[in-house]
């Protein structure tokens, strides 16, 4: 394909949405998306994920004063057909009156190129998915996986400034989800064209995004890489949305943390109340024996690849641990915990809920 | 939340509009005017309901309607659940000849029922084999009746079977697993769960027969049901305001059965039902 | 399953419901073609009481077919975009809009021509063409069309559908005409059938809206009935029941081919775990 270029930068300003009902769907924002890169928004149902995804698409606009441009082009009052993005739908909108063929020539027949440039971009377009022998078939014979291919062919056949997917993967059984993502993943680095991609799941976003936008009742958590996102999170509600984390709170007092398992050392909290931060598999089990710090076992599951361990007695609320899948334990264990600092999670601010 | 796309929705609804203004609220409008400014005024409506001719129209046709509307609802329901709940070779054709006169108007109806009934119909042949005497009640308020139940099974009966079909099998096996009879179960499940279709299929069986003309006209028979008395009022009579007045009370009596049965059943009693 | 005695009850109750609506039918279809219905099948089969009947009333299925065609017309065009405005708009007026294009249904046909007949009777050029019977037959049969796409609109995700084409660039027209027409088909289809069925047999509104020289078939039906002998009146409805077929069988054929589309839903949300998926 000849989608050489880079899309377009996104910068919104301003962007404040309310609905007509009167939610505020999205609060002041501004943020700017870099030309090529992969933005990931995640968050939970309802966080304004997916109405910015529509601020820019086109499908919703901003309140009064705000502002989305395209590079240096203000397009805040433009509709969606006038804003050349490509778009793919959650359930994927793929038109049902017509052959994958038809639907993935789609746009370049409203943009009224001739029929057999047409039909030329499609074939290879279809090739490269790898759905060529599918071309003829309607809609309602594919698979979801083979909708779902058909739908990101059909966006980007255009040559989109800007490709939108939301939540592309959700409606897809788990094996065909890992599959899709590693796909997907290629074909943007490949394309190199600017991508907003909606999500709820954290693997997904760290998977694709260059930099994730964590968002929250309408507000933007934090952004960052994916990195930074989950070693830094900047405040209790990204620390916990990204995977799972155990919040440990209590007195400090000569840099020790008193708690119902026993004393924990905290080098860098003074004195006064505080919270540390550590996820499932940086906590290691060790006999109860010798430790000054610990807890018994209070449920366990065995995933496969890891044991997920819930202990009592050692915090306020159970904590959760990741050990080795061939570790085995029983319940009523009595068992010592060594946390390390240096795999602390730090929270860059204390922000939220963290008061 | 509606998709902000651009469209211009209004201009789409625009002929329909127009045509309905034109042709349905602007003529209505003038029926209730003209009612009203002949010499009586209001007080045609007062006549309407109270002379003895136009009153008693007025209740044959009431009283023939609801005994329709029932009749068939009964026939319906024993039909359409037998139909939908059993499976045999030549079920669909049946359905298909069963449902075939939905699209017959009245007036073809009318002499399918001197066919059966008329003096050299069916009925009248029997009579003559049996009793030496022509049986007829083409002519009669049987006749009618007759008629009334033959344009309203099709669709009653579509209806029905439609209801059949979308009702949960479950509830019935539950009762059912609790001991009910199939009497009981009948009482107390299926005929609860049909009830909304019941509903609407028989208000639209009631309306259509209250307003319904073609069967009178071809039967032409004593009985003057309530349009006949209008188309009389208005060609023989010239009594435009009576006519008009008359046809208000019976689209008033319609119009609130159906508003009536879509509140309390829920159902649509549109057209498509 | 056992076969109780209550099927067989049933059954018979069933098949007599059914003799009923069919025997009339076929006593007039053969009382159409037979030389002398009085003295039976025996005095012979013939076809020179439908000749007759095409002499005295070809006019009017000739008007028959013309209304109803003309109906059609006006439904789709006035009706199918009117049925997608009721599917989109959310507003408070949309609803008022529905009511009132289904106001024909409640009223009584002889109210809606009595009143048309008031208020246009006396345009001596409308009154006596054909178009005033138009204009009741577009009234009565329009809420049908409208219906009827409005349902299969209400089924499909319109709106997904439609942001789904406007992403790749269509305007407003190209998305009407090629993503919602070809997806409400079905509801336009069964509409137009309606469409055509009730026009061809409509009689309440026609009678009164008729001249003698705007006769249709169910009007020249009614007058045979009045004045022409038992052969020719069948021979005359057996003539309707012919024209009429076709748009019985093509709505019941449309009626078992939604219905198979219901059962087979087209739509799995989650695409299963098979093997055949990725190749």
């Amino acid at each position: 394909m000849n989608i050489n270029e880079h899309g377009a930068s996104i910068r919104f300003e301003n962007c404040q949405k309310t609905f007509a009902d009167g939610t505020l769907a999205l609060h002041s924002l501004d943020l700017s998306v870099h030309a090529g890169e992969t933005l990931v928004l995640l968050g939970p149902s309802g966080c304004g994920k997916t109405t910015m995804l529509r601020l820019i698409a086109g499908l919703e606009f901003p309140d009064k004063g705000g502002r989305i441009l395209f590079k240096d082009e203000d397009v805040t009052r433009q509709p969606i057909e006038k804003r050349n993005v490509g778009m793919v739908f959650q359930s994927y909108a793929l038109f049902p009156n017509m052959t994958v063929a038809e639907n993935v020539g789609y746009g370049l027949k409203v943009q009224k190129l001739k029929a057999d440039v047409i039909k030329h971009q499609v074939a290879e377009m279809l090739d490269m998915m790898e759905l060529g022998a599918l071309a003829p078939r309607k809609i309602d014979q594919l698979s979801g996986g083979q909708r779902q291919r058909v739908a990101l062919a059909r966006a980007i056949i255009t040559s989109p400034r800007v490709l939108l997917l939301d939540e592309p993967l959700s409606a897809l059984d788990a094996i065909l989800r890992d599959r899709l993502r590693a796909y997907i993943n290629t074909l943007l680095r490949q394309l190199g064209i600017t991508t907003i991609y909606v999500t709820h799941d954290q693997e997904e976003a760290m998977a694709l995004g260059d930099r994730i936008v964590v968002m929250d009742h309408g507000r933007v958590s934090q952004i960052g890489t994916p990195r930074e996102i989950y070693f830094s999170p900047q405040n209790d509600f990204v620390a916990d949305f990204i995977g799972q984390i155990n919040t440990f709170e209590g007195p400090v007092s000569n840099r020790r943390m008193t708690l119902p398992g026993g004393i924990l050392h905290c080098a860098h909290l003074g004195d006064g109340h505080g919270k540390l931060y550590y996820r499932p598999k940086d906590i290691e089990i060790t006999a109860r024996a010798g430790s000054e710090f610990g807890g018994v076992v209070h449920q366990t599951q065995f995933i496969g690849d890891r044991n997920r361990i819930w202990l009592k007695g050692v915090n306020h609320d159970l904590v959760i641990v990741d050990s080795d899948g061939r570790s085995d334990f029983f319940i009523g264990q009595e068992v010592g915990l060594r946390l390390r600092p240096e795999q602390m999670i730090r929270l860059d601010r204390q922000g939220g809920a963290a008061a | 939340m509606f998709t902000k796309l651009t469209r211009p929705l209004f201009l789409m609804m625009l002929p329909v509009l127009i045509i309905t203004c034109t042709f349905l609220l602007i003529p209505m409008f003038r029926l209730v005017v003209i009612s009203i400014s002949g010499e009586d005024g209001l007080m045609i409506y007062w006549h309407a309901l109270s002379d003895a001719r136009y009153l008693q129209s007025l209740l044959d046709t009431l009283f023939l309607s609801v005994l329709v509307t029932l009749v068939t609802l009964a026939i319906a329901v024993i039909s359409g659940l037998f139909l939908s709940r059993n499976h045999f070779p030549g079920k669909s054709v049946l359905i298909s000849l069963l449902t075939f006169p939905l699209a017959f108007p009245g007036v073809v109806v009318g002499f399918l029922v001197i066919m059966l009934g008329g003096r050299q119909g069916l009925s009248a042949e029997l009579g003559l084999f049996l009793d030496d005497t022509r049986w007829t009640f083409a002519y009669s308020i049987v006749g009618l009746f007759v008629g009334y139940i033959y344009f309203s099974i099709p669709r009653v009966l579509l209806t029905v079977i439609a209801a059949v079909e979308k009702m949960d099998m479950m509830l019935e096996e539950a009762a059912r697993s609790l001991g009910a009879s199939r009497l009981r179960v009948f009482i107390d499940v299926i005929i609860p769960a049909l009830k909304p279709a019941l509903i609407a299929s028989g208000a639209i069986c009631f309306a259509t027969s209250m307003g319904a003309f073609g069967t009178a006209f071809a039967l032409a028979s004593g009985i003057n049901v309530m349009p006949m008395t209008i188309y009389t009022e208005f060609t023989l009579g010239a009594n435009i305001a009576m006519a008009a007045s008359l046809s208000i009370i019976l689209g008033l009596i319609t119009w609130l059965v159906l508003l009536l049965a879509r509140s309390v059943s829920g159902a649509n009693t549109s057209p498509a039902a | 399953m056992k076969r109780t005695l209550s099927y067989y009850l049933q059954l018979s109750f069933t098949l007599l419901i059914c003799a009923f609506m069919l025997v009339p039918v076929l006593m007039s279809m053969t009382a159409g073609l037979t030389n002398n219905y009085f003295q039976g099948l025996s005095s012979g089969l013939t076809l020179r009481w439908v000749e007759e009947v095409m002499a005295l009333y070809s006019d009017t299925l000739w008007l028959t077919l013309k209304l109803a065609l003309a109906t059609l017309l006006v439904n789709l065009i006035a009706g199918v975009p009117a049925a997608y405005f009721l599917a989109c708009s959310t507003s408070r007026w949309a609803r008022v809009f529905e009511e009132l294009i289904l106001l024909p249904v409640a009223i009584p046909g002889l109210a809606i021509a009595l009143a048309l007949i008031i208020v246009y009777g006396g345009v001596q050029d409308l009154r006596t063409s054909w178009l005033f019977i138009l204009i009741g037959h577009v009234l009565y049969t329009l809420p049908f069309m409208v219906r009827a796409v409005l349902a299969v609109l209400h089924s499909i995700d319109l709106k997904l559908l439609e942001e789904g084409a406007a992403s790749l660039g269509a305007g407003f027209l190209r998305r009407f005409f090629d993503v919602i027409i070809p997806n409400c088909k079905g509801g336009i289809i069964s509409g137009a059938l309606m469409t055509l069925t009730l026009s061809v047999a409509e009689f309440n509104l026609t009678w009164m809206l008729h001249t003698p020289m705007t006769k249709t078939l169910p009007v020249g039906l009614a007058d045979s009935y009045a004045s022409m002998r038992l052969e020719i009146s069948s021979a005359y409805t057996l003539i309707f029941l012919v024209l009429l077929l076709p748009l019985m069988i093509g709505t019941q054929w449309v009626g078992a081919n939604t219905q198979k589309k219901q059962l087979s839903p087209s739509k799995p949300r989650h695409a299963s775990l098979g093997k055949n998926d990725e190749h």
